[in-house]
């Protein structure tokens, strides 16, 4: 499993740069130089490059916007950041269907030399990768949202429900949801309705 | 975690990095939005930060376990001695006139990094220690020419400055030798450090008018340049002073980035560089992940004849591709006493 990026200890949290930028809002730049490229990755694997650069951005207005409203109590603000990320994608939802069924098409291999470390698990992975990306573009949006902060944003099903403001029980049954289509969609239990074959 | 959902990370698409174009439209916006907003004063009692005690482990290159042996009482200095809240320093938008430069994305970044570092001032008492190797073939002697082949050597400096910047020490001959700092320029003591411009342009303006010679405009930007790599690399500068000199590097003309540049004392090091004085690239190591300070770099770009400095007659040559001085911090702490090491 890929590595997740925590916080040294010795950093500032997150909320602290918040909390600051309510009185020196400029100082919010800070939380745009720590997770702007990110977010920006999140958007781009969900919408392709281009309207990734729009989401990415506008994420950032808008937690500039409500930056009153962050919960102090919150160390880390990547879930809040995705969150909202998750919502401007939302409004692409053609865009991230299609993307997902171009990905589907796209052939073996293609997009694997990025991640050369982990050629084992690849290659068996890549077999499912046009099985998964089908059934990606079928995952209703909430449900997918909810599957995609945990398998590709790294979010804990806690902190999902955090992001996208529904209760962790909820996140939890979304993304058993979620799975159980991934699975048929891996031949690994009976198939449920599987339109797209 | 669980085979469909490690399978589903697996065969995500690649994560691209934005453009630097993207990435500075962005961060333009969000800067432009920020400096519209006026902060209500009569909310700040409303919030109280969290006070934290955090140790310090801050040192470039080899020394980052050592230095956590010796820490310094650390809050999340957010507060000044009032209890006010500490105002973050103003944030440099991107430059008018184009969108920012790979280079500057990365100075950014790193000032962001910087700033959000935990730090508490030292006492006054207190002595800046600074230990740095110093790799070079030496200062050419009239009459010969140094290629990349030159031999090299390799000192490493401890020096030990107190914070209020009256004394500075050093090691003379075995034995610890403690004289007066002498002022000069860049600073090399803490309080005077503390005191530069947190204004990136103010910064800029310090930098070229308090350096000597620094007010002809024809080399103005080489001055500031060297000046700001040479603060960073003679101090432990505070962080809100750090992000400062990254926001002020970034409004240099010419400023170029080497995301692979070399490895500094096994961490992976990027270069932040300017041509100056027509023939010498200076580069200044930043961790490619942390951008935490790793040193200083000056390659020679392009074969050069002088024979300023050496009060004789006669000439030296250094040849392209000469290392005219590497230097790598291996220590840098706050410490009790002179002659204490971390």
């Amino acid at each position: 499993m890929a590595v997740v990026n925590r916080m040294l200890p010795t950093e500032l949290s997150d909320a602290a740069i918040i909390e600051r930028s309510l009185w020196e809002p400029e100082g919010f730049a800070a939380v745009f130089d720590r997770h702007y490229t990110r977010i920006h990755g999140f958007a781009g694997q969900r919408l392709g490059p281009s309207l990734a650069d729009d989401v990415a951005a506008e994420t950032f207005l808008v937690a500039f916007d409500r930056r009153e409203r962050y919960d102090l109590s919150r160390a880390d603000a990547r879930p809040w950041l995705y969150g909202i990320a998750s919502n401007l994608i939302s409004r692409h939802h053609r865009a991230e269907v299609r993307q997902y069924r171009a990905l589907a098409r796209a052939g073996v291999g293609e997009v694997a030399e990025s991640h050369a470390d982990r050629v084992v698990t690849r290659l068996d992975a890549e077999a499912h990768r046009g099985p998964l990306m089908a059934a990606l573009a079928e995952i209703s949006a909430g449900d997918r949202d909810v599957l995609l902060l945990v398998a590709w944003a790294e979010l804990t099903s806690e902190e999902t429900g955090e992001a996208l403001g529904i209760p962790a029980g909820t996140a939890r049954s979304r993304l058993h949801r979620a799975r159980k289509q991934l699975r048929a969609a891996m031949g690994q239990i009976e198939p449920t309705a599987e339109e797209d074959r | 975690m669980d085979d469909d959902i490690t399978t589903l990370h697996t065969i995500r698409p690649p994560a691209v990095a934005p453009s630097a174009d993207a990435h500075a439209a962005a961060r333009a916006a969000l800067m432009e939005r920020a400096a519209r907003t006026v902060s209500v004063p009569g909310r700040i009692h409303r919030f109280r930060l969290p006070r934290r005690g955090v140790r310090l482990a801050v040192a470039g290159g080899l020394a980052v376990a050592a230095a956590a042996a010796v820490t310094v009482a650390l809050s999340l200095g957010g507060m000044d001695q009032n209890g006010r809240p500490r105002a973050l320093p103003p944030v440099a938008p991107v430059p008018p006139g184009g969108p920012a430069t790979q280079a500057q994305t990365v100075l950014y970044q790193a000032a962001g990094q910087a700033e959000a570092r935990a730090f508490t001032p030292p006492r006054p008492s207190q002595w800046t220690y600074l230990e740095t190797r110093y790799t070079s073939p030496g200062k050419p002697a009239i009459g010969t020419t140094q290629t990349p082949k030159s031999p090299l050597r390799t000192r490493v400096d401890r020096v030990w400055i107190r914070v209020d910047g009256t004394q500075l020490a050093e090691y003379d001959g075995g034995r610890l030798t403690v004289s007066a700092t002498g002022g000069g320029m860049p600073p090399v003591d803490y309080a005077s450090v503390v005191k530069i411009p947190l204004d990136p342009d103010a910064l800029l303006a310090w930098a070229k008018r308090d350096s000597p010679g620094g007010k002809t405009a024809r080399n103005g930007d080489d001055i500031a340049f060297s000046m700001l790599a040479s603060l960073l690399n003679n101090n432990l500068v505070p962080p809100r002073q750090e992000a400062a000199v990254y926001r002020a590097m970034a409004k240099i003309p010419h400023v170029t980035l080497d995301r692979k540049s070399v490895d500094v004392a096994g961490r992976p090091a990027l270069a932040v560089s300017r041509v100056v004085w027509g023939y010498i690239r200076e580069d200044v190591l930043l961790d490619r992940t942390s951008y935490a300070y790793l040193g200083d770099r000056n390659v020679v770009i392009k074969d050069h004849t002088g024979d300023a400095g050496t009060g004789e007659h006669g000439t030296w040559t250094v040849k392209k591709g000469t290392i005219d001085v590497l230097s790598v911090r291996l220590a840098a702490a706050f410490v009790d006493r002179p002659g204490q090491q971390v």
